[in-house]
């Protein structure tokens, strides 16, 4: 049969199962951003630190940098914070216009009059932004941890290290879940992108500078929970280990998961398929 | 069968609620906004075909359609939509159903084929088969090389058609339609009321139309349900609904009305004065023309013409919309 038979006539095809439907939004916001050449020289310029890290690595087995130290768990957690504005600014685009442009173009009413839930919507779209953040953070630092196991002659560094590649991973979920939930909740309070954009930098901003004044002026440490960035390295920390400064893991960690739920809650609030004005 | 506080009109009515020929049913639906009764007990049927959901703006036709839809949890009732209970299984019944929404809507950046088609694979439609149907649902709805262009950039007419593809690429049995002739010019309306009739005459889909334009409820469909103040004020066929108005009359009189219009309801009739100086004179129970003769004679004013009617639509809307008040 052409595709241009001019009539209607019933589907009698198959449905695939209701529990990946996610995934189609997921797949859809993912083929589109990868596919535009900004996103792609974005990804390619976020990709240089993990080179630079690829080629010390290369270097130093080849004794050619006897001075560059040894390559262990602090190594991974360096470039994982690294990657964190890159994170940050796929967090503003797309992360920020994921929601307010559907809310905008009244879409929303679209996705949920199909057979999805408000969790499948948010689900796929946060599956987009982590899409994009998987391929800046844990990508990158589990082949630099493949390639270090790779050039070394023996398995003393697999001996020591092998949790690394958990670590990695976890310290990449749980900067990318609220990172993305953040911005996914910026988007949905706003029907414009822009405005979600500079919702979601000034949160991440200016926490961080009345943070970093506050604990100056009254010389406290405690205040860094209120600093977004200092609250991630705190409790990614927690995912490396022995590192001195982190004493506030647990205040952190209290902040952070209550910023991810109030995320939740508004997401919750605002993705509805009916505004009720009452 | 309707909200015992609600005068209803009823044609011949099709079997009550819980009969298997109906693909909707909805009994005692209570929807709450804050304080507000968007719709106070509503009870109704919606046979197989065409069905027409009238009512004035804030009647509640928008709030029943997004209740099937399971947008909105009942406070109160129960909705079945092909036996399907909405508030337990509401993704169960959007798979069966197809929704063109009153709102204008988009996907932002797609076109025409990309945005039909993600619609059907979020139905779970497998990708090329969704992509197939989409070419054809646009076909089908007059949206021809026009489709590859981005839908931002469409007409409002285009953009009502492409609602109406997405409502279709899925293989609906049902279709929900909310106002789908809202901002077309003369040429897209009669267009999508020929789309609508094809639909539910020859493709076997089953067609709510939800509007307050009653031309296009009578030029779709064969039944209607009534809305008003978020009551159903009538149902039934709507050749049944005219022939349960009695006979129509057009009167006009030389002397003064209010004396003929009370003389006309001392004999049970129900006289009504229209915006160009005519009473509509509705008789029922085997009542004549002599009656409103008798009328005049009792009241002092002579009758200088009248003419009898046929009942249209808008007549037996505007009893129901009345005595529903």
């Amino acid at each position: 049969m052409p595709i241009y038979d001019q009539t209607y006539r019933p589907y009698r095809g198959t449905f695939e199962p209701h529990t990946m439907r996610w995934w189609t939004i997921a797949r859809a916001g993912l083929k589109h951003y990868l596919s535009r050449k900004g996103m792609l020289a974005f990804v390619f310029i976020a990709m240089i630190p993990a080179i630079v890290r690829g080629v010390l690595i290369w270097l130093s087995h080849q004794g050619a940098l006897t001075d560059f130290g040894i390559i262990d768990a602090n190594f991974f957690r360096g470039y994982l914070a690294w990657q964190g504005p890159f994170l940050l600014l796929i967090c503003i685009w797309p992360g920020a216009i994921l929601i307010a442009r559907d809310l905008k173009t009244n879409a929303i009413q679209l996705y949920l009059s199909r057979p999805l839930t408000r969790r499948d919507y948010v689900i796929g779209k946060f599956a987009i932004i982590a899409g994009i953040g998987a391929i800046l953070l844990p990508a990158p630092g589990l082949l630099l941890f493949l390639m270090q196991i790779g050039l070394s002659d023996n398995t003393e560094f697999l001996r020591d290290n092998y949790w690394v590649p958990l670590s990695i991973l976890g310290y990449s979920a749980v900067v990318i879940a609220g990172a993305g939930l953040l911005s996914l909740a910026a988007s949905a309070m706003t029907r414009s992108g822009r405005y979600a954009g500079l919702l979601f930098f000034a949160i991440v901003f200016v926490s961080q500078m009345v943070g970093t004044v506050l604990r100056l002026i009254t010389g406290s440490p405690s205040f860094i929970v209120l600093s977004l960035p200092e609250m991630v390295n705190q409790v990614g920390g927690l995912f490396f280990g022995g590192i001195a400064e982190q004493v506030y893991v647990l205040p952190s960690m209290t902040v952070y998961a209550a910023l991810i739920a109030l995320s939740l809650w508004v997401l919750r609030r605002r993705v509805k398929a009916v505004e009720i004005v009452t | 069968m309707n909200h015992p506080t609600a005068k209803s009109v009823e044609g011949t009515m099709p079997p009550g609620p819980g009969s298997s020929e109906h693909v909707i049913d909805v009994e005692g639906l209570t929807i709450l906004y804050g304080g507000n009764r968007a719709l106070d007990g509503v009870t109704c049927a919606f046979p197989a075909g065409a069905v027409g959901l009238l009512g004035p703006n804030g009647a509640g036709k928008s709030s029943l359609l997004k209740t099937l839809l399971g947008f909105l949890t009942p406070d109160a009732g129960t909705a079945r939509v092909l036996g399907i209970d909405v508030a337990g299984s509401a993704l169960d019944v959007r798979q069966k159903i197809g929704y063109m929404p009153e709102i204008d809507c988009h996907i932002p950046g797609m076109n025409a084929v990309a945005l039909v088609a993600y619609l059907g694979q979020l139905c779970g439609m497998p990708e090329a088969e969704a992509i197939q149907r989409a070419h054809e649902a646009l076909y089908y709805v007059q949206i021809g090389d026009e489709r590859y262009r981005n839908v931002e950039t469409y007409s409002t007419g285009m953009k009502q058609r492409v609602k109406l593809a997405q409502a279709l690429v899925h293989g609906p049995r049902i279709l929900f339609l909310d106002e789908p002739t809202n901002g077309l010019d003369p040429k897209g309306r009669i267009e999508m009321l020929s789309l609508i009739r094809d639909l539910s005459r020859r493709k076997e889909v089953n067609v709510i139309l939800s509007s307050h334009l009653l031309r296009d409820v009578e030029e779709t469909c064969t039944n209607v349900v009534m809305l008003s103040h978020g009551r159903v004020v009538g149902q039934g066929s709507i050749e049944a609904l005219k022939g349960a108005s009695g006979e129509l009359f057009e009167v006009r009189l030389k002397g003064t009305r209010e004396p003929f219009l009370e003389a006309m309801a001392a004999r049970g009739c129900e006289a009504t004065t229209t915006e160009d100086g005519l009473i509509d004179v509705a008789l029922r129970d085997g009542k004549g023309s002599e009656t409103i003769f008798d009328a005049a004679r009792a009241s002092g004013v002579q009758v200088r013409h009248l003419v009898r009617k046929q009942p249209t639509l808008e007549d037996v809307f505007a009893r129901a919309v009345g005595e529903g008040r």
